[in-house]
């Protein structure tokens, strides 16, 4: 009996021990495994594509291990924030939501990248990339990010409802002198109809849901000063410049002629009602769209024929629209900086990038991939291979990244003038009227995000 | 009569702080801790990624002077002055109607309950379609009833608040199960004597059930101004404030310079102010109830 007692508790001694060297063993690897963190957005689209390309770079790498961080799209700055100020922030990390790569920046949060860029230039091919998306990832100078996902500004039609209104397809020749916002206009006119004839249009011809410094663009003028989108905190807009108040004050006006003029748009609210029932092109409510493309992500309703066409000139000899680049940075104190590295390298190489294009339908910010773009969006398009590369050649030759991505304090300043535009969309007030209290209360809030945050 | 504790007692005493204290613990953690934070973070510019810089009562003086602070005020006030005692009537009338003795009460009662159940975001969501001014089923009876073309609801600047008003109604359940058990609790005796008397059902309703109900209706009106105040969930998901700032909630502000503009300091004060607010309508509300709740334990001593 003593015995046997004796013989169990050298068995549980030997068995604590072992325990105990098995997990120093297990603890040694894991700790020879870089773990490394990223952090992004719950979107069901980008999820599972994400999770693919974790677990294919950890069965690559054996010594790295990603692991990703899922939060709503509203808890995402506030999430990197917090494990900031926690000490342990995400290794990786985006402009998932409202804080762009410059806000990030000023608050000295991201890595520079220009000595690993330099270190493995064979390997990344740099110049592969749009000139344009690297310059939305520069802040003053060094590059704080390499592009992951792109997107680009084009007018997205449904090619049906030109047909049944026996018109042209818009031009895909950006440089066509020819295409006119008045044209445009004309064109949209055409488009608008009261389909069951109850006296109230339901197919509107035109949706323009450019941002209010994308149309200042488009109208010639600028809300920002010039260094603001190299990364230096605006200190005041830029419309005390007579060429930028009056192009800004024409593009509102035209804007709202659209609806209460022209009678081509949507009001706010029926705008509301199309966005509710899905992605308003899709409805096959609207005969064009100007926007990102993500009017044609995902699958296209089969029952309507789509195409992509050039934004039109609103003033001649002008034309800037806006691409949006989403680079991946990495956070200054990051405890695996070379670890991360490899990931985000991994992300803009040309394989994933496809596989990503392959499983999302977007473009890549790789030009080498454009005519595997081109060869997977033909076939849901009316547009001929010839004309698609002359769309995307425009989209992104005359194109300034996405101002939200490279001005300081963007989504405070955004609210502001979102809300204080809102009377002049509800037909309410006049465009001077909004534009100059705008033009004051933006200023405004400049002024609190510089106290915030610049010392 | 304090004699020195047994050992038992002693032993018994070290329980009870055992047995308590995963909630003293988690009320110093988790929230005494943020609150104090909070209080010293509103002396501060804080934009939580960069150290907080100490700048004294700037982010209170700036309160004053901040057109969307007073407009956010001016939007809760006006939900919560009409909502709150409308609300009370609403539930009242329906608790009154549902303590009948009819037919498939259980069936009422369940049926008034059940909206109270679904999450605010799911309810919000089904109130974007019903105030839909296109498809809406609101606007198509206010048509196909009375001809009145309904306005643009979440898209007005007037009836934005309106609108949401009318949708706080939806939550009212909880507040008419109270009711019922207040009115529950009424000794059917005094309706008995009443009726002796001669009194009809208004004279009923106005003197015995309404005092009676008093403490009850004291509880619902605190909680009801409390929850009016932090209004949150209807804003942030149907309106972002709008149009125009419209319906910019007080509680969305603060959410908007905490978690959108970062400005934590800033969000902190905001957030201090309103629980003076509370903190102040509260004790107004206590202060005055000696002059309309009847609480019949105090009459019998």
């Amino acid at each position: 009996m003593i015995k046997g007692l004796k013989s169990r508790q050298v068995i549980a001694v030997l068995a604590v021990f072992t325990l105990i060297f098995s997990s120093v063993v297990v603890s040694i690897s894991y700790a020879q495994k870089a773990k490394v963190t990223i952090l992004w957005r719950d979107d069901p689209d980008e999820v599972p594509v994400l999770d693919g390309f974790i677990k294919d770079f950890n069965n690559t790498h054996p010594d790295i291990t990603v692991e990703a961080i899922i939060v709503p799209y509203e808890e995402y700055d506030p999430k990197l924030f917090s494990m900031w100020a926690a000490g342990t922030p995400p290794d990786i990390f985006w402009c998932a939501a409202e804080s762009g790569y410059v806000d990030h920046a000023i608050r000295d949060m991201n890595l520079t990248l220009d000595t690993l860029i330099n270190r493995d230039k064979d390997i990344l091919n740099v110049k592969d990339f749009y000139p344009a998306a690297i310059e939305g990832a520069t802040f003053r100078g060094n590059i704080k990010g390499l592009p992951f996902a792109q997107a680009y500004t084009a007018i997205f039609y449904n090619a049906t409802l030109f047909d049944n209104a026996g018109i042209k397809y818009p031009t895909t020749n950006w440089a066509d002198k020819s295409w006119t916002w008045d044209k445009l206009v004309e064109v949209a006119k055409k488009l608008t109809r009261d389909i069951n004839g109850d006296g109230k249009i339901d197919q509107y011809g035109l949706l323009d849901t450019r941002d209010l410094f994308e149309i200042a663009w488009a109208w010639g003028g600028d809300m920002f000063d010039p260094d603001v989108y190299k990364g230096y905190p605006p200190k005041k807009l830029a419309l005390d410049k007579p060429g930028n108040y009056n192009a800004l004050l024409t593009a509102l006006q035209k804007r709202a002629n659209l609806v209460y003029k022209d009678m081509v748009s949507p009001t706010p609210a029926t705008e509301q009602v199309i966005e509710q029932m899905g992605p308003p092109l899709k409805t096959g409510r609207l005969g064009m769209v100007i926007s990102g493309d993500w009017s044609i992500w995902g699958a296209m309703p089969k029952n309507y024929k789509w195409g992509i066409g050039a934004v039109p000139y609103s003033v001649p000899n002008v034309k800037k629209v806006c691409l949006y680049t989403d680079p991946m940075e990495i956070a200054r104190t990051s405890k695996h900086p070379n670890e991360a590295w490899e990931f985000i390298k991994y992300l803009s190489s040309p394989s994933v990038q496809k596989t990503l294009m392959e499983k999302t339908s977007r473009i890549s910010s790789r030009q080498s991939l454009r005519k595997d773009y081109i060869e997977k969006i033909s076939s849901s398009v009316v547009n001929t291979k010839q004309e698609l590369e002359q769309v995307l050649s425009g989209a992104f030759k005359y194109c300034q990244e996405d101002a939200e991505h490279t001005v300081f304090g963007f989504y405070k300043l955004q609210s502001v003038w979102t809300s204080e535009t809102d009377p002049l969309w509800l037909g309410k007030k006049g465009a001077k009227e909004v534009l100059d209290t705008m033009i004051q209360k933006v200023n405004q809030a400049i002024e609190e995000n510089l106290k915030n945050v610049v010392k | 009569m304090k004699t020195r504790m047994s050992p038992m007692a002693k032993k018994e005493e070290l329980y009870f702080y055992l047995f308590i204290s995963p909630w003293i613990i988690g009320f110093l953690v988790f929230t005494a801790g943020p609150i104090l934070a909070s209080l010293f973070f509103s002396f501060c510019n804080y934009d939580v990624v960069t150290p907080p810089n100490w700048i004294g009562l700037q982010n209170y003086k700036r309160l004053f002077s901040d057109p969307l602070f007073w407009q956010s005020l001016k939007v809760t006030s006006y939900f919560s002055l009409i909502s709150v005692p409308l609300g009370i009537i609403l539930s009242l009338i329906i608790a009154l109607l549902l303590n009948q003795n009819i037919k498939g009460l259980t069936w009422f009662r369940t049926i008034y309950y059940m909206p109270s159940v679904i999450s605010g975001v799911a309810v919000a969501l089904l109130w974007m379609w019903i105030f839909n001014p296109e498809f809406g089923i609101l606007n198509f009876l206010l048509w196909e009833l009375f001809r009145i073309h309904g306005p643009a609801w979440l898209m007005s600047e007037e009836w934005v608040v309106p609108a949401l008003i009318i949708m706080s109604f939806w939550g009212i359940g909880g507040d008419i199960v109270i009711y019922l058990a207040g009115l529950q609790g009424i000794p059917t005796e005094l309706y008995e004597a009443a009726e002796i008397d001669g009194a009809n059902s208004f004279n009923k309703f106005l003197n015995i059930t309404i005092p009676m109900m008093s403490p009850v209706l004291l509880f619902t009106l605190i909680m009801g101004i409390i929850g009016s105040f932090q209004v949150f969930t209807q804003a942030y998901v149907m309106t972002r404030g709008g149009p125009h700032y419209a319906s910019l909630f007080y509680v969305l502000y603060i959410y908007q310079n905490a978690f959108q503009f970062f400005s934590m300091g800033y969000a902190s004060a905001l957030s201090w102010i309103l629980f003076i607010i509370i903190l102040a309508l509260t004790f107004m509300i206590f202060k005055s109830s000696p002059l309309w709740v009847y609480y019949e334990s105090t009459r019998e001593r």
